[in-house]
């Protein structure tokens, strides 16, 4: 069945307090270019990237276009350097990040998953996790400006914002249209990236708009976090089912003539 | 007597302190214990093996053993529970230059990790997995692991004694492994027969029997004797081991891999027709498994492209493929398309029972302007739909060629696509034999006209 149910399991999946980065794409043709943002973002950052595709952008044919592989910009990750004996597998370098030994390249890296300090050794102590963990955090949230894109859609004069990602996103393209034709200024933020999470551009927006409407296939995950982001600013309001099917743009023009006349 | 080395108060001098992160000794395993024989024996067999050892790389699991891979001085992974051999794998097929030894405990290896090291054996990838098997989970308490003999005194009370223990190099011949060797942690012979299995090309299991005194050897008296008398008792395994004889799994995947044909670029498909109509189509097609309902969704947006349209093709089949509703919605425009769901579908084609049950409350939804093309021998829900109907059976069109026919029909009409679209369409789709039978069937079809219902 198609959803968007694991929004919060992608952001908190694993154990312990770290960043992530989630992209959502809404059609095939976004699912071949974000997989390979994926792979740069990942070598860039050095972290897992997740691809949310959901099911209905999984399972839609399309029209794709595949551009020559020469014209496909490819990152790679910042290798080791410099004198062996000295080199440090989780000393951070620019944007936070480490450079990366490769197996093989007579580095002797050790990799642990216990909280370790910069030679990759466990540091079982409060001072040991309380840096690791700012690591792990700061190097997504130091350069979030970099990470995050989004696309906005006649939001420029919107009174009522929708929030939205992946295939709901299409629905709520739809909706946008239909609503301006019934004379509502209703506009689209569309979030390509999930995690990290907008959340400067989501207050900005609750600053300037009546309401915010996030349509999502879950029970409302992504609409709290617009929620916290709006401030009280703007009431959030969630337009989302269990899944199964993708929301219908009539369902949210309701909403959004409802909204409207309040 | 090198594999009764042991790692406490060593000198600076030691012969293995070249392999040994020394920085972080002391380490952390108990007085006495197993492990620190087995691990001085692999660093040992390591030094002697003539390896480049800067592509050796290890990698360890979690518990007790799975600390090895912080104190050797090689690229060392310390991964987690359970997942040192996928690990591994992926290393090794990424990098077959490099020495992939793997180095845990029995409750990493064989029961959180114990689907990974059958794959690992049938695989036969080349990895030597030297399991430092001490019959209980240390770390955690001394509770029973998948080799916790039945008679055995733990502290997870009588589960152990209601569980077989694993004969893990009887699991490993069984699984493919071409190399798996019981060694008694006491045995003088510890390192060579490391040595034996790092030479191995293909999955190597060393299953060294050895002491834990801080948990399981408080309760369970063991000793070199007792080590090897329960060694002895276990069956012979050099003929099957033997007969599992084959290609490591690297190596052959590469040559397999370098036979293979790349496949022709995707079809750029150029707009050259005018299409029947403008504007957003939602066409519903409505079948049974074997109607080859989906590949007329793909003929029909291929259709679709080659008048300069987008087309979106969503299908709802059950897991299985042969018995069942077969289902594909449509929708093609002269404008990118947003919503990709259909809720009022300009265009029906019905062509068998299953499907219209599986998409039964749409009928009541259509008005006059929605056309349903359906097959004679199916029976809609009531609608307002406009219905045109093909006896298929009197045309003799089999039930696996309704949906290409019903693509000729609509063509005809200029329902969507017309004749030329189609062509085209059919061209991209097949080639050869299918071709040729798709274009006669067409054909065929031609002079086959729908009746009003």
């Amino acid at each position: 069945l198609g959803a968007q149910a694991d929004m919060m399991q992608a952001r908190w999946g694993s154990h312990g307090h770290y960043e992530i980065i989630a992209l959502a794409p809404a059609s095939p043709q976004e699912l071949f270019h974000l997989t390979i943002t994926a792979f740069n973002l990942s070598e860039t950052y050095r972290l897992p990237v997740l691809v949310m595709a959901d099911e209905v952008v999984g399972h839609l044919s399309e029209r794709v276009v595949i551009p020559p592989a020469a014209a496909v910009k490819t990152r790679e990750r910042v290798p080791a350097s410099g004198r062996r004996d000295r080199y440090k597998p989780f000393q951070r370098g620019a944007c936070g990040v480490a450079p990366m030994a490769a197996a093989g390249a007579g580095y002797a890296v050790h990799v642990s998953g216990l909280t370790h300090d910069e030679r990759g050794y466990p540091d079982m102590s409060a001072a040991g996790q309380e840096k690791m963990m700012t690591w792990l955090t700061e190097k997504i949230r130091a350069n979030r400006d970099k990470i995050i894109q989004t696309e906005s859609y006649r939001l420029d004069d919107a009174e009522i914002a929708i929030v939205s990602y992946g295939i709901s996103a299409r629905s709520s393209l739809a909706a946008v249209d239909e609503a301006r034709a019934a004379g509502i200024r209703a506009g689209l933020l569309r979030l390509v990236t999930v995690w990290p999470f907008p959340e400067e551009l989501i207050r900005d927006l609750a600053g300037r708009v009546r309401a915010l409407v996030t349509v999502e296939l879950n029970l409302g995950q992504i609409h709290l976090e617009v929620e916290r982001c709006a401030r009280g600013q703007a009431p959030a309001i969630l337009v989302g089912h269990a899944g199964g099917a993708v929301i219908p743009p009539e369902e949210i023009v309701a909403r959004l003539s409802a909204v409207s006349r309040t | 007597m090198e594999g009764r080395t042991t790692m406490k108060a060593q000198p600076a001098d030691h012969p293995l302190n070249g392999l040994l992160r020394t920085e972080r000794i002391p380490h952390i395993w108990c007085p006495g214990c197993g492990i620190g024989t087995a691990f001085s024996a692999c660093l040992t067999a390591l030094l002697n093996s003539g390896m480049d050892l800067t592509k050796t790389a290890m990698v360890s699991g979690i518990g007790c053993s799975g600390r090895a891979a912080g104190y050797v001085k090689l690229d060392s992974y310390h991964t987690t529970h359970g997942r040192a051999i996928p690990f591994a794998t992926g290393m090794k097929l990424a990098r077959p230059e490099l020495n992939v030894v793997v180095f845990s405990g029995d409750g990493d290896l064989f029961a959180i990790g114990g689907n990974h090291f059958i794959h690992g054996a049938r695989r036969n990838v080349d990895l030597t997995v030297v399991c430092v098997n001490n019959f209980n989970y240390g770390m955690t308490g001394g509770q029973c692991s998948a080799t916790t003999p039945r008679e055995a005194q733990v502290e997870s009370g009588f589960l152990n004694r209601l569980e077989a223990p694993l004969d893990i190099c009887r699991v490993a011949a069984a699984a493919g492994a071409g190399f798996a060797a019981r060694v008694s942690g006491y045995d003088p012979l510890l390192s060579e027969r490391m040595q034996q299995a790092i030479r191995h090309d293909g999955f190597a299991l060393v299953d060294i029997w050895g002491i834990c005194p801080g948990r399981y050897g408080k309760r369970n008296p063991i000793s070199p004797g007792s080590i090897n008398a329960a060694l002895d008792r276990l069956p012979d395994l050099t003929d099957t081991l033997a007969a599992n004889a084959r290609d490591e799994y690297g190596r052959a995947y590469r040559e397999e891999a370098a036979k293979l044909v790349a496949p022709a670029p995707p079809a750029l498909i150029e707009a050259r027709f005018p299409p029947p109509q403008g504007g957003r189509r939602e066409i519903l097609l409505l079948g049974s498994a074997g109607q080859r309902i989906i590949t007329a969704g793909e003929i029909l947006c291929l259709a679709a492209a080659t008048a300069g349209l987008h087309a979106t093709q969503k299908n709802d089949y059950p897991i299985t493929v042969m018995r069942g509703h077969s289902v594909s919605e449509v929708v093609c425009s002269d404008r990118p398309i947003d919503y990709t769901g259909i809720d009022r579908p300009n265009l029906v084609v019905a062509l068998a029972q299953e499907g219209v049950a599986r998409k039964a409350g749409i009928f009541r939804e259509l008005g006059p302007d929605t056309v349903i093309l359906k097959a004679r021998d199916v029976s809609l829900p009531d609608t307002s739909g406009t219905i045109l109907e093909l006896d298929f059976k009197a045309l003799g069109i089999r039930s696996q060629d309704r949906a290409l026919a019903a693509l000729g029909e609509l063509a005809d009409r200029r329902l969507v696509l017309t004749r030329d679209m189609l062509g085209a369409a059919l061209q991209l789709r097949f080639s050869g034999r299918l071709l040729d039978a798709a274009l006669k069937q067409l054909e065929a079809g031609g002079n086959s006209p729908a009746v009003v219902g």
